[in-house]
This record gives C-alpha cells, structure tokens and sequence, in this order.
C-alpha cells in the first residue's frame, strides 16, 4: 500500500506539491492527471524515492520512504520515465537486465533466472525482437517499450508510469494499456499512470487524481470524477462528454471560439 | 552483456587476457635500442645488459603497464560517472590538478610519498571543484564540462608556471619532465607504489562496475532501480582519482590515455563496465606500453641522442582521435 498524508514539496519556497493526501491500494489502477506544472511528475519521483526532502508522510508498506534504502523501494515500485538519456551505447537487453539491480549484490552477473525474467518482460511489451539493438537506434515508442520492460523486469508491486503513451502510436498505445489492464488483473500490480488523454483515462482506470497547481483537486471512482464540470475545472477548457453505445464515455475538447 | 557471461567465463578471458599482456609487454621491453637479448640477462656474459634490463628497461615498461592501466581505467570511471564519453582524466583538468600537487610537493623538496598524496588530494580537490562548477540543473552537458576542463587546465598551469619561476634550475627541470610526461629512471620502489595504488585502485572500480551501468543512466534513473548513487560516487571518484594521483605524481601528465582506449574498448566489447573496466586497463596498459617503444625509439633511431616524451606521444595519437570523436 502507498499512502501519502499532506504531502507538500518545495523547491526555493516554490511549492510544488501542497498537501497531497492520497492512498492506493494492491490491485488499484490509478489514472493522474492535470496540466502540465501541476506536479504530476514530482509525485511519482517522491513516491519513488528520488525526492527525500518532502515535509508530510509517504509511505510505501507503512514505512517511511524518504528514510527507506533505494533498494528496498525498488523491489517493490517501479517506475516509467518520461524519457531517457542513454550516454553510452548499451542494447535493448542490457538495458531491461538493468531492471534486477535491485536483486542483484554489489558485484554480480546476470543469473539464468535474471536472464529469463528479462526476457519474458520483453515478450510482454513486445520488444524482444529488437534485444540485440542498440538502445540509441531505437524509435520513440521501442524505446518506450524497452524502458516498460526493465520497470517489469524489477517484478513491481507498483507500477508507476510517467506519460508512458507519448511517444505510442495508436495501436500500442492500445497495447499498452491492455497490458496494464493485465498486469493489473491477473498479476494484481497496483498502477499509477500519468496520462493526458482523457479517454485513456476514461477507458481503463479504476480511479483518477487531478492535481493542479500542486494541489489535489479531485480523487474518486473515474466514472463519477470524469465530468465536464470537473475538466472544465481542472484544465480550464469547455469539454464535451459523449456516450458511445458500448457504455463507455467519451470526451471531446469544444473548439475554442 | 553476453548472454552467457558469468563469473567463471569473465574471470577466464581476463587472466587469458593478462597472460597476452604479459607476453607483449615482456617482448617490448626487449625491443629497442640497445636490443637485450633476453638470454644474455642469465649467461652473466654481458653484465651491462643486466644492469641495463633491470634497471631502465624492465621498470620503465612495467611503469607504462601501471600508469597506463590507471589513467585508462579512469577513464572509464569519470565517464560513467559524468555519463560522457569525452570525459578523460586530462581532458577534465584532474591530471593538470594533480600536476600542480606533484609541482608543489617538488618546490617544497618532499618526499616521494608525500609528493604523491598531495597529487592525490588536488586530483580529488580538482574533480569536485570541475564536477560542481561544470553542472548545470544538475546535469553535467559535454560543453560545460569541456570548458571547464580548459579553464581549471588553464589555471593550473599558470600556477605551475608561477612556482617554475621560483625555484632552482634542477628543480625547474624536473618540473618540465612531470609536465611533459616521462617514464625515464623512476627507482623500481616508485613503480612498486604505483602498481599497488592502480591494482587497489582497480580492484575497486572492478567492484563498483555493474553499479556504473546503472549510475550511467543518470542519478534519479539509478534510484528508481534500486543503486544509491551518492554512495557510489563518492568511492568510484575516491579510487579513480587515488589512480590519477599517483601516476602524475610518478610519470606526470600524460594525456588521452583515458580517451582512446575505453573508446575503442567500448566499440570492441559495448558498453557494459564488468567487461569494459578490467579490459580498458590492460588495453591501456599496452596502449602506453606500445607509445614507449615509439618514444624510445622513433627520435633515437634517427640519429639524435634524446628520446621523445611519452606525452608528446599519447597527445599526436590522442589529440585527432578526440577531434574525430567530437565530430563523429
């Protein structure tokens, strides 16, 4: 269980995260949204253990995790960055065996049991075929998908996702949050995901927090928090809600006159 | 990262490795002008061969294995840290700082070891100084880095050039060769000290290898996989600049060794450093070992009494290499 109780997180007097009070239990699927500045970002960088000096609580498993080891939250929360930055010419597999880090001791090869984990990782986000290649002549979207299989590869509790859609085209942008719908069913991996498309959103959360302005100004059940009063709120756009005959909801930004 | 590579696989190709080094580096030290045979050192014929081979030959060669080792394994070591290929202990400026050490313990006529901790101490007072002035948002960007390198370069050796002009004629000597780098007539108890500080030196960052895979993906990145960096980082820094101290204290500045070699490495066995790190020290071994035979015998040959200083060597060899890099 991660659970956070006024959460606040400053940079030169700069609040960045006010007073985040949120929990999230084994098996939730979290969508996070907001605009961009809202501190979406820094959320799961604290939640992580990247950021320590935060005032407030933020426990993972009821311990504290800015005084947690780094690989000690590692084995349980792992995360999707936005992007990444390789300075060095590693491939596809090397960068997804980086995943058993946190299980390996300080001098060690990767074990046949690493070996298969990154693999089937691999197999699941659809990129083992390229696990010879180098990371830097990936496109956008492999890259994605090599960075969510080391986040696997880590056998996470929690997953936590950093606009892991950007770089997708549609029809992996469909993959992936199939997968994550799967991780979350069948493997019971709790999801926070930072999404920006509404109906992603929509479609396969369980739940949704809106932060703005580093507050947290909506939380609950997707199909009661999604409504066009609330985006209007939030994102400060007229917006459109349309029901498809599946029983889903749709949103539809209005055309700004 | 081979598939297959485990403890017992790595283990055998480095002695393999060793064993090759060994072999090459015994025929250089052979090689040369005067040729020594290596039978006329047991026949006791040839008693000038002996003194010869034992004192001037076989220290000089084992100081290149050593210094070399150091500065390429180094070099590995910053550029996994400050996640740039670019970053060679010359290059940054950490050599020109421990230069000014050496020069300063010189001036002050200390004693060997003291000459060598205070090399040491400004390597490692040079590199947090370079590391925080180059960092930018908290990231280390290629040119900031660089011309900070060029500026702390510059510094130390107008403070260099300062204490030359102040001290005696030998002693100015003596600082010219550190500057230029030179392997020549260092007693065998020196060369003793510098293997032992680049074999502990290496046995670290040998250790701290799979740990660099994953610092060079940057530092919130190597959090998020379970590595604290900032611990890491401070004993990578501690024993790379240990190996930088002492062979500038030893053979002076010799530069792009930690360039050119971990590149080639690199584009031989990839990227990953539990490969890379114990390779790019042999690998600059010899490299420094083949540059001493050209410095040795390359001027002497043609006629001229001196040999060349093994800086000038590794800079004709490295200075286009880091240009070809640059643009590549």
């Amino acid at each position: 269980m991660i659970e956070t109780k006024d959460l606040t997180y400053s940079v030169e007097d700069k609040k960045i995260l006010e007073g985040v009070t949120f929990r999230m239990e084994q098996g939730d699927f979290v969508a996070l949204l907001g605009p961009n500045g809202s501190g979406k970002t820094t959320l799961i960088k604290i939640l992580s253990g990247v950021y320590r000096d935060y005032s407030g609580a933020a426990n993972l498993n009821l311990m504290h995790i800015g005084r947690m080891r780094s690989r000690g939250i590692a084995q349980f929360v792992s995360v999707v960055p936005q992007e990444a930055h390789f300075a060095f010419p590693f491939t596809a597999l090397e960068v997804v065996l980086m995943g058993r880090q946190a299980f390996q001791k300080n001098f060690s090869f990767d074990s046949a049991e690493d070996l298969q984990i990154a693999s089937r990782a691999m197999e699941r986000t659809d990129c083992r075929q390229f696990a010879d290649r180098k990371i830097s002549t990936l496109s956008g979207g492999e890259k994605q998908r090599v960075l969510l299989a080391r986040a696997l590869a880590q056998k996470p509790r929690f997953l936590l996702l950093d606009e892991p859609a950007s770089h997708l085209d549609l029809k992996h942008q469909g993959d992936l949050f199939r997968l994550l719908v799967d991780l979350n069913r069948s493997d019971g991996i709790a999801v926070l995901c930072v999404v920006h498309d509404l109906n992603l959103a929509s479609l396969y959360a369980k739940r949704l927090l809106c932060l703005k302005e580093g507050r947290l100004v909506l939380q609950g059940e997707t199909g009661e928090v999604l409504t066009e009063e609330n985006i209007r709120k939030v994102f400060g756009i007229p917006c459109r809600k349309l029901a498809s005959p599946d029983g889903h909801s749709y949103f539809f930004p209005e055309r700004v006159q | 990262m081979n598939k297959s590579l485990n403890f017992q696989r790595w283990l055998f190709m480095n002695l393999l490795l060793l064993l090759g080094l060994g072999v090459i580096v015994s025929i250089f030290s052979f090689l040369g002008n005067p040729l020594v045979s290596p039978l006329s050192l047991f026949s006791g014929d040839n008693p000038i061969a002996g003194d010869l081979y034992f004192h001037a030959r076989l220290p000089r060669t084992l100081l290149a294995v050593f210094v070399g080792a150091a500065l390429s394994s180094s070099g590995v070591a910053f550029q996994s840290l400050l996640r740039n290929p670019l970053a060679d202990p010359y290059i940054l400026g950490v050599s020109g700082g421990a230069a000014l050490g050496g020069v300063l313990a010189l001036a002050l006529n200390l004693p060997f070891s003291l000459i060598s901790v205070l090399a040491f101490g400004f390597a490692l007072g040079s590199l947090f100084l370079i590391y925080f002035v180059a960092k930018v948002e908290g990231r280390l960007p290629a040119h900031s880095l660089l011309l900070t390198g060029v500026i702390f370069n510059a510094f130390a050796f107008a403070l260099i050039l300062l204490i030359n002009s102040l001290v005696t004629l030998g002693e100015a000597h003596q600082i010219l060769f550190l500057l230029m780098g030179s392997l020549e007539a260092r007693p065998m108890a020196e060369v003793f000290w510098v293997g032992l500080f680049t074999f502990l030196g290496l046995a670290i960052l040998v250790f701290q290898s799979s740990r660099m895979n994953v610092i060079s993906l940057g530092d919130e990145t190597a959090a998020q996989l379970g590595v604290t960096p900032a611990t890491h980082r401070k004993i990578i820094f501690f024993a790379a600049s240990v190996m930088v101290g002492a062979s500038v204290a030893v053979a002076g500045l010799i530069g792009f060794v930690g360039l050119v070699v971990p590149h080639v490495c690199r584009m031989i066995f990839g990227p990953d450093h539990r490969v890379l790190m114990p390779l790019s020290a042999l690998g600059g071994g010899l490299f420094l070992v083949l540059c001493d035979f050209l410095a040795r015998t390359l001027v002497s040959g043609a006629g001229f009494q001196t040999q060349l200083p093994i800086g000038v060597v590794t800079a004709l060899i490295g200075a286009p290499f880091f240009v070809w890099l640059m643009k590549k």
